[in-house]
This record gives C-alpha cells, structure tokens and sequence, in this order.
C-alpha cells in the first residue's frame, strides 16, 4: 500500500482543516518526496478519468487545488495532456492579482483533481468558482473519506470518482496487522458516526424527498 | 558566421520565446517587493500548458544533471508544479518550502530529507532572491546542504548576489536580458 509505505497515513488525534478532530489523518503532501509514489499516483488517476470520464465528457482543463492537491494535478495534466488551471488560495497583491491561474475559456469542461475528499464543500467551493467560467461535472480524489462527499457533491451535480475509499484502507491494514484491532475499531466507528452525522444534515438542508441514502459498504 | 547552438542554447531561446509568447504582460505593476515594474513574467502560464511545460522540465533537467543533488525544492507555490513534475522524471524526491515553511501536518523536514542531504532549490521567477534564501535557511536548518539554486526566469534584480553571498550557486535558466519587451509604442500600435 503506497500510502502507508510513505507514511502518509497516521492515526493518533488530528485537527482537520475543518476544525473536526479525526482520529487519523492523510497527508498528500509527502507523496511528491517519493518520485515513484508520484508517478504510480498519476496513472491511477489517468487510469480512471480515461475508464470512467472520458468516454462520455471531453475534458478541456484539468483544475488543481493548492497546496496539497497541486503537484497530482499537474503530474495528471502532464500525462494526460491536458492544460492545468488552479485556484489561487489567497490572491496576490502583485503582479496579475488573479484568482485562476492558467488559461481557461468560458464553457471549458473542467476536470476538478484534488487529493481526498472528506464532507465535499471545499470542493463545492472550489467547483462555484470554477463554474463562474466553465462546466464542472465530474471530481476525482485518491482517497474518499467516507463522510458523506459523494451524497454532498451529488446535490450540486458532481460526481464523485475515487480511487480508494479509506474503510477499505482501514479492512486492509487490519488484515495487514499493520493497526490494531483497537485503532481499526475507532477509525472504522468515526467514519461510520460522521458518516451519518452528514446524512442528518442532509435531511435537514434538503427535505425527506431528495434524501440518497448512503450506500452499504 | 555560423553559430552552432547546444541543445540546451536552443531550449533556453525556445523557453524565452514562449514566455514572450505566453507569459509576458505589459502594463505597470506591483512587485513583490512593493517596486513597480513595466512588465510581469507569470510562469503559471508555461507550467500549465503540457508542451510548454515539457520544455522547462527538459531544461531543468538537462542542468540538474550536472549537478550533484539528492533532492529538490520549491520555494513557493508557483514552483510547485515544476518542481513535482520534474522531480518525477529525475527520480528525486521533492520538498515544497513556502514563504520559509515546509507544508506538511506533521512529518519533519528532517525525516523528509532521509540520508540525501544535497538539495538544490527550483524556482519559477527570481528578482531579489529573498523568497529562495528563506526556503535554503529552512532547508539548512533541518540539516539540508543547500550549494545550488535554479531560477526559470532570473529578472536580474539582485537574486545572484543575495545567493552567492550565502554560498548558493545561482543557475538562472533564462535572464532578463534574453527576454524581448515590446516598446510601449509598439504596443500602442498593437491596440489600435
């Protein structure tokens, strides 16, 4: 397993962006400091939006998101031969000032890369300014979360493509004996308790009637 | 007389050419350092259009080779797509310094760095080369050896000297004075 082998899967207690604690926590970032890791990666992610998105959406620009989520997505954009645009975290106050960097033109299909997805809405966010330009239908992430990204990203047309889905890292490591039986149970009870968590907040942001229930994994 | 170019003097003209071409905007602008400036080099638009980017790998790498280096790194943001793809294709690990701090949650620069302790510094554009000396003083810290830079697009406006007075070698791939901006009146012309 790639991720564990960098090192970029650690479980102790972490504070996610979102200001959630988790007991684990993915580090992308690293994988740049293994060439080959980054480069097997790439063609995971090519590999995907070649099977499952190319054959029915042609793609113009490959969007990456800075910081963590930049180096795949032009390591994709390379291989795939498809141009890069990313949004800025914070605008410049020198030179362009632009918020998009790279060339994008209006009605562009953007292919929205990032890292991992958790909840979906700073990929929302991400899509809403990308869509200010161009079509956004489709997100590819290495590692799905499983705290309800794909249901959130569904409500605002997106559609998820994952290449892993972390309890299936977590089935794996237990089965390794590389985490504990203990360690395996609190991931495995945290994903499953914020999992539902998010689908509460469905409900209540939704109504009953658009409700998709999670799929049973 | 016939002047016969290395493969790398061609990649560096074909390089200056397609920042002229792409990257290249007139106007007056801020810089960094709070300057103003007639014009603005925005290597985001070589680094993400595939062909163009392939060809400032191919350089880079092309002077990476005479270097002896373990690993790479950016200093900012706007390096980070060179730096990853050509890190990559020169099977060396890279390391992302921005403004000074390394970005990871919680591994350690120094476990990053391994037993390769060589690294050479990757940066899109350099004017006084304070940005690439914050990343080397970081880098140093954590136990790196940091004898060499590179700069894309060197706009000559002090970086040499800065970094050569803290022992970096400073390897500019393109410089000021191979890009061509247009007069002013020229691109008055071009508006009409």
């Amino acid at each position: 397993m790639l991720l564990l082998r960098i090192g970029a899967i650690r479980f102790g207690e972490f504070t996610l962006s979102s200001r959630r604690k988790s007991p684990y926590y993915i580090d992308l970032r690293l994988a740049p400091s293994y060439p080959d890791v980054l480069d097997r990666i790439g063609d995971l992610y090519v590999d995907v939006v070649k099977n499952e998105i190319q054959p029915k959406w042609k793609i113009d620009r490959i969007a990456g998101v800075p910081t963590a989520g930049l180096p795949v997505a032009t390591v994709v954009s390379q291989k795939l031969r498809v141009p890069l645009i990313y949004v800025r975290k914070e605008k410049k106050d020198y030179g362009l000032s632009k918020t998009v960097e790279g060339v994008v033109e209006s009605n562009d299909n953007i292919l929205l890369v990032d890292d991992l997805i958790t909840t979906g809405h700073s990929t929302i966010q991400e899509a809403e300014i990308l869509r200010e330009t161009g079509n956004v239908k489709h997100v590819v992430v290495l590692v799905d979360r499983e705290q309800g990204g794909p249901e959130n990203l569904s409500h605002e047309e997106l559609e998820l493509h994952s290449l892993i889905k972390i309890t299936n890292v977590f089935a794996y490591l237990k089965d390794l004996d590389a985490i504990p039986p203990k360690t395996y149970e609190t991931v495995m009870n945290y994903v499953k308790a914020s999992e539902q968590a998010s689908a509460q907040q469905v409900v209540v942001t939704s109504g009953s009637s658009q409700i998709t229930n999670p799929k049973p994994s | 007389m016939v002047q016969v170019k290395s493969p790398t003097q061609n990649l560096r003209s074909t390089l200056a050419r397609l920042i002229e071409e792409r990257a290249l905007f007139l106007g007056e602008f801020k810089s960094p350092s709070g300057g103003r400036s007639s014009y603005y080099i925005d290597m985001a638009m070589i680094f993400t259009e595939p062909t163009s980017l392939e060809i400032a790998v191919s350089l880079t790498l092309g002077e990476l080779e005479k270097l002896n280096v373990d690993k790479i790194a950016s200093p900012s943001v706007e390096a980070d797509p060179i730096v990853a793809v050509v890190g990559m294709h020169a099977k060396l690990g890279s390391l992302f310094i921005h403004q000074g701090q390394p970005i990871y949650a919680y591994e350690k620069l120094e476990h990053l760095l391994g037993r390769g302790k060589k690294v050479t510094i990757i940066a899109d554009v350099t004017l006084s080369g304070n940005t690439v000396l914050l990343a080397a003083k970081t880098l140093r810290s954590a136990g790196a050896e940091v004898w060499t830079a590179i700069s894309l697009v060197d706009l000559e406006k002090g970086a040499r000297d800065l970094l050569e007075s803290n022992g970096i070698q400073f390897i500019p791939l393109v410089e000021a004075k191979d890009i061509r901006v247009p007069e002013k009146r020229e691109m008055a012309s071009n508006t009409e």
